[in-house]
């Protein structure tokens, strides 16, 4: 069933397809039509944090194949639940004012999955993991909230985990404050 | 000539009160010494300056991987035991 979805998102400014990482600093207001996910397969590796999904979508009456792939030391239906989501919002976000070409996100297994943050990235939060030993959140300086987080990335054909501190400034996106 | 006196004066004790003002040297710290470092919100304000004054020491650079692997073990650990300050004891 085909529903209505009003996309208003302010994220960060980035937009790279080789890595599938996606961020915009301006704000987008567009109707989309926007049909369920079809045809979903996923591929996960526990070893390397990963989750590879592929699925088709139809949004506004055109299919879109996206393949997509996530990593992170979640577990899999978590991993895969995002790779999923962040994929869907990344094909909407370049959707956004060029209704009529044809956009499909497309991330090839095997590729750097994604860029890693840095010290003052603007990120989404569900963009890094959690630190299950220190999962909450507390005020900081200007920041109503902040939270640990923790990530792997796969450095050199070796994963390499790391830490860190996000912070949001009241409805905003979150911002790296720190990382180790 | 009496301002000019009494300004002398001035000086001249300022620059004895600078000079009596002596700033701690960090201490020197071994690695396990770091990792076994009594975190204490009771003395959030010593430990924080001795443990920023360590972290200015070794001046890492920000990006995790441009340290070595020594490098990185400690600045993990400095960093984090700041940030327990903050999340513990709502200091920073």
């Amino acid at each position: 069933m085909k529903k209505y979805l009003l996309l208003s998102l302010l994220t960060a400014s980035h937009f790279a397809v080789a890595d599938c990482n996606l961020k915009s600093a301006s704000i987008l207001e567009n109707e989309h039509k926007v049909g369920s996910v079809t045809n979903l397969s996923k591929t996960f590796d526990g070893n390397l944090g990963r989750c590879a999904v592929s699925y088709q979508i139809n949004v506004d009456g055109q299919d879109h194949n996206v393949t997509y792939t996530a990593s992170g030391s979640e577990k899999e239906e978590v991993l895969c639940a995002y790779a999923v989501e962040r994929s869907r919002r990344e094909l909407l976000l370049n959707l956004g004012g060029q209704f009529k070409t044809q956009a499909s996100l497309v991330c090839q297994e095997g590729t750097k999955p994604k860029e890693k943050i840095k010290i003052g990235d603007t990120i989404l939060e569900n963009e890094v993991g959690i630190n299950n030993k220190l999962n909450f959140y507390w005020p900081y300086k200007n920041y109503s909230k902040c939270r640990i987080f923790k990530e792997q990335y796969v450095w050199d054909k070796a994963p390499v985990e790391y830490h860190g501190v996000i912070c949001q400034k009241q409805d905003e996106n979150w911002i790296v404050v720190d990382k180790w | 000539m009496k301002y000019a006196v009494l300004l002398t004066a001035l000086l001249l004790a300022a620059c004895d009160q600078n000079a009596s003002v002596s700033v701690p040297e960090p201490r020197k710290i071994t690695y396990q010494e770091l990792i076994d470092y009594p975190l204490d919100c009771e003395k959030a304000d010593s430990q924080l300056a001795e443990l920023r004054a360590i972290q200015e020491g070794y001046n890492f650079e920000s990006d995790p991987d441009l340290l070595t692997h020594d490098e990185r073990a400690w600045n993990a650990i400095i960093k984090s035991d700041i940030w327990w300050f903050a999340y513990r004891c709502n200091k920073s």
